[in-house]
């Protein structure tokens, strides 16, 4: 397996390595490795199977199930990430977000395989958690490092949410639910379990509020952690191929996906690996 | 010359084309180089950034290459290449640690009357990762705003001064002896002018938001307690990541931008490494 850095501070490219033909653990070392070095880990030119796709998620951690997506039909573990040319569905995924954070223990790791991309457009835009923490002043960290966050899927998934009006034709089918508004705390600046950086865990989808301050409070320093997050200097870009599966770490990056493909049919296989509550 | 998208909304990578050869070299006279000049134009209007890779490219010849596209800009504050008063050497030495030149969103000089309409960046050395250079789209970020803003900015000028990069207390303020570039701030430096905050682009008549971190320093007639509300969602709004391409570098690649539709942004993240460009900006014209 060969890495190229995809810039100057995160991220790389991994070429010489095909994945569906199963990875023996040395290799499997090798890659879990590379990925927490980078953060975002972005394979080219595989040719996988969802039983592949599966089996190579297994390797590297717990396969878990997600909410309110109905998945792929007799892959309970993976979603279709998808929209058909025709359709004029709010884009799955635009807006900063780190996946599913509004869960208790949210996933370590997503994995994200493409199927059909457009020629131009769809990239994913990822921003560094560490680079944003690690620019901040130690005053501004030490403001932050005693606070806690609620998030929730409200948003997003709750009835008469933004996904919830996809409407029949969507070829996402969200299962919107009331539970999607319940409520859940981290805290700000986490630490990630494996490398031991630090982390500003709150972002723009699922972040709802500051525990314990007012809407008025907590608007104007959540927007500026928002603005800081999505600092060009903390990000990286990918722009992908059928057969590019990239894999980030949700504790270490946040993603985008810009919505720039009207008119042009898109789907990719996610899967995500179990997490463990931040702290 | 083949064009591909870099984005689903602008952006535009050109293959097939020898800009040298076509442009600058001896061969190049007559219909050629005008039919070229008129694509390589042509696509900077359609597409906003246009990078060219794989180039051949001395000063002479990147000189003549811009040539065919327009009359050179002024250059300020900078020494230029010794020989060459129309180009810049953007280059930062691996030893380097001071501040990045171009590492926050503005557009080239829009602090002067009429500023550059088009700059062209061509890399000599380039750091194996990094070093990239994002760009954000004004006339999308203009056409993002609602009815109600965009009527609110309409009349509104906003003031460009040199100031915090080249006045006496600016980013470049003070000569830095470990800098491999020769700037140098001057009275010009705390000069202000007004550009209207919403402009229409000379050739495609797009609307194009008109502000930008570095340069942009209040609007006119207010009060800083006025204007810095605004400036500061501007700001926010205009570097967008929805509005953005990103470019990365390899030696002989030519990035041209039109620089009244796009702000751009050099990434600081290739410490201990180098890199050496060349530029040249193209005059423009006050934005109305």
């Amino acid at each position: 397996m060969q890495l190229t850095p995809l810039t100057g501070t995160f991220g790389a490219e991994a070429t010489d390595v095909d994945l569906g033909a199963g990875l023996d653990p040395a290799e499997v070392e090798e890659l879990r490795a590379a990925f927490h070095a980078n953060g975002v880990l972005v394979v080219r030119d595989q040719q996988l199977t969802l039983e592949q796709f599966e089996s190579f998620a297994a390797s590297l951690g717990t396969v878990t199930q997600s909410p309110f997506v109905t998945p792929v039909e007799g892959h309970p573990d993976v979603l279709c990430v998808k929209r058909e040319a025709d359709e004029e569905a709010t884009a799955f995924g635009e807006g900063w977000h780190s996946d599913w954070s509004f869960q208790p223990a949210p996933p370590a790791a997503t994995l994200l395989y493409a199927a059909d991309v457009p020629a131009a457009g769809g990239d994913t835009v990822f921003s560094s958690m560490h680079l944003a923490v690690e620019a901040l002043s130690p005053a501004m960290v030490g403001m932050l490092d005693g606070l806690r966050v609620t998030h929730s899927a409200g948003r997003y998934f709750a009835p008469q949410a933004a996904f919830a009006a996809g409407g029949p034709d969507a070829s996402m089918e969200i299962r919107p639910d009331p539970c999607a508004l319940a409520e859940q705390s981290h805290p700000m600046v986490v630490t990630h379990p494996v490398t031991g950086r630090r982390s500003i865990f709150a972002n723009e989808c699922y972040t709802t509020g500051i525990e314990g301050m007012s809407a008025a409070e907590s608007q104007p320093l959540l927007r500026f952690v928002y603005d800081h997050l999505a600092r060009v200097a903390f990000t990286l870009r990918v722009r992908w191929r059928p057969g590019t599966l990239t894999m980030w770490d949700n504790l270490a990056v946040q993603h985008y996906a810009v919505d720039d493909y009207a008119g042009t049919r898109r789907e990719l296989y996610r899967i995500v690996l179990a997490g463990e509550p931040p702290i | 010359m083949k064009i591909a998208p870099l984005t689903g909304t602008f952006g535009a990578e050109a293959t097939d084309v020898d800009l040298g050869a076509e442009l600058a070299g001896s061969a190049a006279a007559g219909p050629d180089r005008a039919g070229t000049a008129e694509a390589v134009a042509s696509a900077l209007a359609e597409h906003a950034v246009v990078v060219f890779r794989d180039q051949h490219l001395d000063i002479d010849a990147f000189e003549a290459v811009a040539q065919a596209l327009g009359a050179f800009g002024d250059t300020p504050f900078i020494t230029p290449v010794e020989g060459h008063p129309d180009v810049l050497r953007v280059v930062r030495e691996a030893h380097e640690s001071g501040p990045l030149f171009g590492s926050a969103w503005h557009s080239d000089w829009s602090f002067q009357a009429a500023p550059p309409a088009a700059t062209l960046l061509y890399a000599v050395e380039v750091p194996p990762a990094g070093g990239d250079t994002a760009f954000s789209n004004q006339r999308l970020a203009y056409e993002a705003l609602s009815p109600a803003m965009a009527a609110m900015l309409a009349p509104l000028r906003a003031v460009h001064s040199a100031r915090h990069s080249y006045g006496p207390k600016g980013t470049f303020g003070r000569p830095d002896p470990d800098s491999a570039m020769d700037i140098h701030g001057d009275d010009r430096a705390v000069e202000e002018r007004a550009h209207p905050l919403v402009r229409t682009h000379p050739v495609t008549g797009a609307r194009l938001l008109f502000v930008n971190d570095v340069y942009t320093v209040g609007i006119e007639g207010m009060t800083a307690a006025e204007s810095k509300p605004l400036l500061e969602f501007l700001s926010a709004h205009a570097r967008h990541v929805r509005f953005s391409a990103r470019v990365r570098w390899r030696p002989g690649t030519l990035t041209m931008w039109d620089n009244r539709v796009v702000q751009h942004f050099a990434v600081d993240d290739y410490a201990g490494h180098r890199r050496e460009m060349y530029r040249i900006t193209l005059a423009g014209e006050p934005p109305v």
